[in-house]
């Protein structure tokens, strides 16, 4: 059996999966432009690294798991950038949120959001993780992740149309220790 | 069922469907097919020189007894301790040791270094850092870039995994994993984060600012296999170069 190409690989991903992963990556960027960038980002890191290319849905999987690493780790970064700037290059570029063209309801309140908030929203409601997982993934202590949660719930909650006062889903689940 | 998880799904479906039309653009793509080549182009840069070496495989064990063939023409200039050498010139251009993989465990490079590694017979090879390097601060376990790369800059180690060690780290993880990240305005930062393949997931996460003292490394996954032959022609390696590991010298931690 022939290695499936690269190209047609990708281009098979992005047909089948391109909406959910553009969703979650929408979620966690609040903009049209930021979910494209981070689905390409993620989808190229990700088949750099594996070259078993038969499975898509194991593709998607993984991509999605980059985006979140990519994502994360770029909100972490975003403070650092900003002072190392003048030391690499003259001009920063404007706020990806900026860039936004889809201005609804829904996309400006969501643009609007502290990025680690939106990113807990996301993390929580999009992936399921618990509170604790949201935590270490985001280096975070439990309190603050509950505290972003609550935020971003109380600001999208009516753009949504829902109450903001739903139970969680999940329960929280206490971490293990060193 | 909640409503507001429910509602959030339902509306970022819609905005996903119409993101993903522009991912199906030919443009897109192409796009994508070209960074997949390069990356893959950069990680086989040292798979490349493994039929050049004459790679051999062998037991961590093995490698630690007979770290390799030849050591007595290509040993390091400095004798004892390779980080007692001289600093960082200033000019970009760092020493640099081959080093053998680790076994997985949750301080791999930081057991490696506290079993002498590298070590005076480790083959040392310059290597190039262009753009800022950062104080050698327990500040890099935390947010801090390692090292930042300006626009154009694309060394054979870019985007290759990375971690750094220091000798003594007072708290936590001692050798962090790095993760390269491109900024906006062009160049790219290396900074703790990414996934780990060497951390065996079942080892706790700990990761305060801790302090450093003793010789700082950033360790690169691979080896540039032209300038190795260079340092040491005709060696006959234990692991494939691909496997091998770079570790360059950043200085003393401040």
């Amino acid at each position: 059996m022939s290695r499936p190409d690269i190209a047609e690989v990708v281009a098979d991903v992005y047909r089948e999966a391109g909406s959910r992963l553009a969703a979650y990556g929408y979620v966690l960027t609040g903009s049209h432009h930021g979910a494209e960038e981070l689905v390409q980002a993620a989808l190229v890191k990700t088949l750099v690294k594996r070259r078993r290319l038969d499975d898509h849905r194991a593709i998607e999987g993984y991509v999605r798991a980059t985006m979140r690493t990519i994502h994360i780790d770029g909100i972490r970064r975003d403070a650092t950038w900003r002072r190392l700037v003048p030391k690499v290059a003259a001009q920063p570029s404007p706020e990806p949120s900026a860039d936004v063209d889809e201005h609804d309801e829904i996309t400006r309140v969501l643009a609007a959001l502290p990025p680690r908030v939106r990113t807990a929203v996301a993390l929580r409601f999009y992936d399921d993780l618990t509170v604790a997982d949201i935590a270490v993934a985001m280096h975070l202590s439990d309190g603050t992740v509950k505290k972003y949660l609550a935020d971003g719930r109380q600001r999208l909650a009516p753009v949504l149309g829902v109450s903001d006062e739903d139970p969680e889903r999940l329960p929280v689940v206490e971490r293990r220790g060193p | 069922m909640n409503d507001f998880h429910d509602a959030l799904r339902h509306e970022a479906h819609k905005h996903g469907e119409a993101v993903a039309a522009a991912l199906a653009a030919d443009a897109v793509v192409a796009s994508s097919v070209r960074g997949i080549v390069r990356g893959r182009r950069r990680r086989a840069t040292a798979q490349a020189g493994a039929g050049v070496l004459g790679a051999t495989a062998i037991g961590l064990a093995a490698w630690l007894a007979v770290p390799f063939l030849g050591a007595g023409e290509t040993e390091p200039a400095s004798a004892g301790d390779p980080s007692s050498g001289p600093a960082p010139s200033g000019d970009h251009t760092y020493r640099a040791f081959v080093v053998p993989p680790p076994e997985p465990g949750c301080s791999p490079l930081a057991d490696q270094l506290a079993a002498g590694l590298p070590s005076t017979q480790s083959v040392e090879f310059p290597v190039e850092v262009p753009g800022v390097t950062q104080p050698l601060t327990g500040e890099l376990w935390g947010a801090e870039p390692v090292l930042v790369l300006p626009p154009g800059e694309e060394p054979w180690y870019l985007g290759l995994d990375a971690w750094v060690v220091a000798a003594d780290v007072s708290d936590g993880i001692p050798d962090p994993h790095l993760t390269w990240t491109s900024l906006s305005v062009g160049g790219w930062a290396l900074s703790p984060g990414g996934d780990d393949s060497l951390r065996d997931p079942e080892c706790a996460y700990n990761q305060p600012i801790p302090d450093l003292e003793g010789a700082v490394y950033l360790v690169i996954e691979g080896v540039d296999p032209d300038a190795l032959e260079q340092a040491a022609p005709g060696i006959e390696w234990a692991y494939e170069a691909a496997e091998l590991h770079t570790w360059v010298y950043l200085g003393e931690a401040n």
